[in-house]
């Protein structure tokens, strides 16, 4: 698989987004997946516990803040407030692939659930991908990838919890830098300075800010940096593909 | 958590998750209801998404909380040069270059011993 336009044969466009996952988009996710099923049983957490907040929450930051806090008996309310903070990033990812998936005017209900499908590789790959398609097949391509992904990453955390200790640990590591790595090589790909800007921006601030704080260095790190490659890079002009 | 029933003891903190969840996705399908794509709006969205998701990649390689930090930055350095590398050489061939990266560092894990 290459970037750029997505297979052509769109006449059962759910299943032509089901069949483009399968692969290192999948792979990726079931081994993030994974990694988190192992740590939340070396947590102590019960599984159906771990396996529910996944369905629902569908969010590795969050998913991490949630089990650091619910394992160690925090209150509902400092779980809430954390798992707010550490699920931000959603928030423009939301407000920026559903206008693209959309074929039609206005908020509908299927948007909750592309929303609540959503993940950083489902996003990056509307971002890059939905504008070479035709409108009409957009949504039931991309409900398609991302089931394919969020069935993945719930398979991956049940073997994950159920079986770590059978995987040769050399390869376990190695598998960790996948998902990483893939999504990087896809975020280069999208044609926009105002994009790489941000992207470079973020890659130094996130991080740094995050040694700082997690919650707040990801927000402002997000903010400060997705602002800067905006302003620098052109994105602030109408139709600015720049 | 106390005055609940204890069988609802484990569900009260997926249920407190799961509405912050809701509410961040609620929030970013409100909003998109009033963005329009190809507009600065939207491209200040997707600039701050870029600048977050990238960064939380970059921090999972180089500040990672996993076992990947059992291995030297310097091998997670060279097996993501090797990546992009792989990737641009072959006409950005996602698999190419995610699976070079991938196999790098299986040798470099290898050839060092861990685990």
């Amino acid at each position: 698989m290459s970037i750029g336009p997505p297979p052509g044969d769109l006449k059962n466009p759910f299943r032509a987004g089901a069949i483009h996952a399968v692969g290192a988009p999948a792979i990726g996710l079931f081994v993030a997946l994974m990694g988190y099923g192992a740590l939340t049983r070396g947590m102590g957490q019960e599984f159906i516990v771990m396996w529910w907040a996944v369905f629902t929450v569908w969010s590795m930051p969050a998913l991490m803040t949630f089990s650091e806090l619910a394992v160690s008996g925090a209150g509902m309310w400092a779980i809430f407030v954390a798992v707010l903070f550490s699920n931000l990033r959603n928030i423009p990812m939301v407000v920026t692939a559903l206008p693209l998936v959309r074929a039609e005017p206005g908020i509908k209900w299927r948007d909750f659930v592309i929303a609540q499908l959503l993940s950083p590789t489902v996003w990056v790959h509307v971002l890059v991908q939905a504008p070479e398609m035709p409108k009409p097949p957009r949504r039931r391509f991309f409900t398609g990838f991302a089931v394919v992904i969020f069935a993945a990453a719930l398979f991956g955390a049940w073997v994950g919890y159920a079986g770590i200790e059978a995987i040769p640990k050399s390869i376990g590591i190695s598998i960790l830098i996948l998902t990483p790595l893939y999504l990087l090589l896809i975020m280069v790909s999208v044609r926009q300075l105002s994009g790489y800007l941000a992207l470079g921006f973020g890659a130094v601030a996130v991080p740094w800010l995050m040694q700082w704080s997690v919650d707040w260095g990801l927000a402002l790190g997000g903010i400060g940096a997705g602002t800067l490659g905006f302003l620098l890079g052109g994105g602030y002009k109408p139709r600015g593909r720049t | 958590m106390s005055g609940a029933p204890a069988w609802m003891a484990p569900w009260l903190p997926v249920a407190a998750a799961f509405a912050a969840a809701l509410l961040t996705r609620g929030a970013g399908i409100v909003l998109s209801g009033r963005v329009e794509p190809e507009t600065p709006v939207f491209n200040w969205f997707a600039c701050v998404g870029q600048a977050l998701v990238g960064g939380l990649m970059v921090r999972a390689i180089f500040l990672p909380t996993s076992a990947l930090a059992e291995t030297p930055t310097l091998d997670r350095a060279i097996a993501i040069a090797v990546g992009f590398a792989v990737f641009f050489l072959s006409k950005q061939r996602l698999l190419f270059g995610t699976f070079a990266g991938v196999g790098t560092l299986a040798l470099l894990v290898a050839f060092r011993g861990i685990g």
